[in-house]
């Protein structure tokens, strides 16, 4: 088998089983410890065990669900034969009365079946969304993996092969910036459509700001918000210059996209300097630069619509941190946002949008906190749909406890 | 003028199957053949060398035999095969066992099992069916096909061993000093990187510490490269070298640094690498699995199936230590590869597609009766 065709010296059987007597003596005397090849044969086993699986088990859960019933009731049938005159008409009555017991009973738990059915639905399409692993970043890594790979290419050259490969390592790092930057979603048309019961009415979520003026809204929902807070005013002081401020903010605040650092700017101007409402759309640096150029302790409330969700994590620090400065002693940093512990939510696709990154409420409780806001309270939105129907078993009750959470929440933070 | 249009699944420079593709594709038009390649799937770079499957009306009507290379399935392909009323000859790549890729891609995996299942259904129609090694002709008899013939991939050594190395590469592999132990192969779960580590612990940490494992192969599949990472960290291995896709030309510096070439495929269809490293008169250790012995055909170190990894560090050791053995082996892949010819298998192709195609008998030069 292992000689080589035309070298009869060459004995490759010869020197194998010289190799596995080799390796059978150094075993026996301790070169090799005992249970070495199985270790390393198993390790990757080991590795492979700890590994997240890519094929989530909510699939064949989703599968084993969907599978049909195997038994038909209906075709059931009770022997109703007897030997005793009239025993097999009695027997039938009692199979009828029977078989409609049987019936309604089936029905009942066919009911009860069908409500944790829906309710297993919805929590196996949140879980499903949940899980991005496959997809998560994927495009990026095979631009890094080609990056490195350039990187340790061009590692490998000798000294005196000058700057060669530096301009192909700087294309491949331009691609990757510039497939990063279209990784952030940037939509021209308001999305908060596309989001209806995910965020908080303009009206609740303005409850409780009456004689807070002035208030700075910021965010794409801020023009419902103002308007609110505008009216409110206006019907206790008619015609505050406040209400003119925010005219000339509103026209840009109507599109988000739209709204620029200058209009933010002029908002600002206008909500400080007439002690009135203001809104400033926008997300992001726009809102954040709004807010940053108004006097410090001026506002007597920051209203975030709709807008948290959008902010990148260190905008949202920052946008915390400026409310409290911002603020007088006394005044309110309020914001919405999608509740993520809201499964039915999930499986809507409320956290699927590409622009949005969801914000758990006690992240930003904990962040309202921590920059220096005394009293911090978390107002829960509407329950989803369906949500407050009877139940009539526990362990429904606590399925339906953990799938469907408050669609949406507000944060409300007293400086 | 007689047509003879060949179908793959993916056009990829650089592909195996491409390449093979292309070459039966020159000795078709060589033969006064006018012959195209068709692809459901295909890298952009392959513009006018290849054509994606609904261009086949316009660009391959009037042909006499389609040529199907088989090495995984394709709803595609089989539908738009089913659809067509040429008669078929099937050049049969292999299809990797897709138990290997369950835990790892079930997706790839059911591409798999669906290709067999798609090759079975082609068996009816095929007027020859083609295997790369005897391996794969005797998965074809198995599966139905006949008459099958075996012509092994035609691999032009000699141009490899004429391309001029990466001279980045070749700085690179001298300045690590110690023997240079490589394996080139795709990482993917069957083709069993992970025991060729194992046999490199056994050989650097008892036998010859400075020496150095290259590995040179695409990484297909995120799970799989992740955990052969995780297994060299685990062993500690710092003299591993995971290099990835190569150039042409860097590969050629490997395989010029290379002490000895280590595969430990458990399922291969040909194993082109192994005459790759012949060719570089690089001696070549390997598993006896598939259709590795077959294409190895003696002209190498052949652990059997049950050998542990100590097993192959003191091959790994006797090849680079033992000046007599290195010399009998390099002469031995030079043998090889002589008794073998890229030519020869060519022409064997070309007989058995040309038969095909004329309707004639198709010679059976080896012999492989269902």
């Amino acid at each position: 088998m292992s000689a080589g065709p035309d070298d009869p010296d060459t004995d490759l059987d010869g020197i194998l089983a010289r190799l596995r007597a080799q390796v059978a003596e150094r075993r026996s005397a301790g070169v090799y410890p005992p249970g070495l090849e199985e270790d390393l044969e198993a390790e990757l086993g080991r590795i492979i065990a700890r590994r997240p699986s890519r094929e989530p088990p909510i699939r064949v859960f989703t599968e084993e669900l969907t599978r049909p019933p195997g038994v038909d009731p209906a075709r059931v049938a009770a022997a109703t034969a007897s030997g005793i005159p009239g025993g097999a008409v009695l027997h039938q009555a009692v199979a009828r009365v029977v078989g409609h017991q049987v019936a309604a009973i089936l029905s009942q738990v066919q009911d009860i079946s069908n409500m944790i059915w829906d309710d297993l639905m919805v929590l196996a399409e949140a879980l499903t969304k949940l899980d991005r692993r496959e997809s998560d970043n994927r495009d990026l890594w095979a631009l890094v993996d080609s990056l490195l790979d350039r990187m340790a290419a061009f590692e490998r050259l000798p000294p005196e092969s000058g700057g060669a490969g530096v301009a192909d390592i700087l294309r491949r790092l331009e691609r990757l910036e510039a497939a990063e930057a279209a990784r952030t979603a940037r939509p021209w048309f308001s999305t908060r459509l596309t989001s209806a019961g995910a965020t908080f009415e303009a009206a609740r979520l303005v409850e409780g700001l009456d004689g807070c003026a002035p208030v700075l809204v910021l965010g794409p929902g801020s023009a419902a918000a103002a308007d609110l807070l505008n009216a409110a005013a206006g019907s206790a002081a008619a015609g505050s210059a406040a209400a003119a401020g925010y005219a000339a903010a509103g026209s840009a605040a109507a599109g988000y996209a739209a709204a620029g650092s200058a209009a933010a700017g002029s908002a600002a101007a206008a909500v400080s300097a007439a002690a009135g409402y203001a809104a400033a759309a926008g997300s992001g640096h726009d809102a954040l630069a709004c807010l940053g150029s108004t006097p410090d302790r001026s506002l007597g409330a920051v209203v975030a619509a709709d807008l948290v969700e959008r902010l990148a994590p260190q905008q949202l620090l920052d946008l915390v941190r400026l409310a409290v400065d911002k603020l007088r002693v006394g005044g309110y940093l309020v914001a919405d946002a999608t509740n993520p512990r809201c499964l039915w939510g999930r499986a809507q696709g409320f956290g699927g949008r590409p622009d949005r990154v969801l914000v758990d409420p006690s992240w930003l409780a904990l962040c309202a906190t921590e920059a220096g806001f005394g009293s911090v309270e978390i107002v829960w939105g509407p329950l989803p749909p369906g949500a407050g129907a009877p139940g009539g078993v526990g362990a429904e009750d606590a399925v339906r406890q953990s799938l469907f959470q408050p669609i949406s929440y507000k944060l409300s933070a007293r400086r | 003028l007689r047509r003879i249009h060949q179908l793959v699944v993916s056009a990829a420079q650089g592909d195996a199957i491409t390449n093979a593709a292309l070459d039966l594709r020159a000795g078709l038009r060589r033969a006064g053949v006018a012959s195209e390649l068709f692809s459901a799937f295909m890298d952009p770079e392959m513009e006018g060398e290849a054509y994606l499957l609904p261009e086949f009306p316009t660009r391959g009507a009037g042909a006499e035999l389609l040529v199907v290379h088989v090495s995984i399935g394709e709803p595609r392909l089989a539908e738009f095969l089913a659809r067509r009323p040429e008669p078929l000859a099937v050049v049969y790549h292999n299809m990797a066992p897709a138990e290997s890729f369950e835990p790892w891609a079930p997706s790839f995996a059911k591409l798999l099992a669906d290709g067999r299942r798609e090759l079975g259904a082609l068996a009816g129609r095929t007027r020859v069916a083609v295997g790369v090694s005897a391996y794969n002709a005797a998965e074809l008899v198995k599966i139905g096909f006949d008459p099958v013939v075996v012509a092994p991939l035609a691999v032009d050594a000699a141009r490899l061993v004429a391309t001029e190395p990466d001279p980045g590469m070749s700085a690179f592999l001298a300045g690590l000093g110690g023997p240079v132990v490589l394996s080139v192969g795709q990482l993917l779960p069957h083709k069993r990187v992970d025991w060729v580590l194992t046999a490199f612990y056994v050989l650097v940490n008892y036998w010859i510490p400075e020496s150095c494992l290259v590995v040179v192969g695409a990484d297909r599949l995120a799970g799989y490269g992740d955990a052969i990472r995780a297994l060299v960290r685990r062993l500690g291995l710092d003299r591993v070298h995971m290099l990835g896709q190569l150039s042409q030309a860097a590969l050629v510096s490997c395989f010029r640094a290379a002490s000895v070439f280590m595969t430990a495929s458990e399922h291969e269809g040909f194993c082109v690498p192994v005459l790759e490293a012949m060719a570089f008169d690089v001696p070549v250790v390997a598993r006896d699995f598939a259709a590795v012995p077959e294409t190895l055909a003696g002209a190498g170190l052949l652990l059997g199936a049950t050998d542990g990894p100590c097993v192959a560090g003191e091959a790994l050791r006797a090849v680079i230590e033992e000046p007599g053995l290195r010399e009998s082996l390099v002469a031995a892949g030079r043998r090889r590869l002589g008794a073998r010819p890229a030519e020869q298998a060519r022409s064997t192709m070309l007989e058995a597609l040309l038969g095909a195609a004329g309707d004639q008998p198709v010679v059976n030069p080896r012999g492989v009766q269902p």
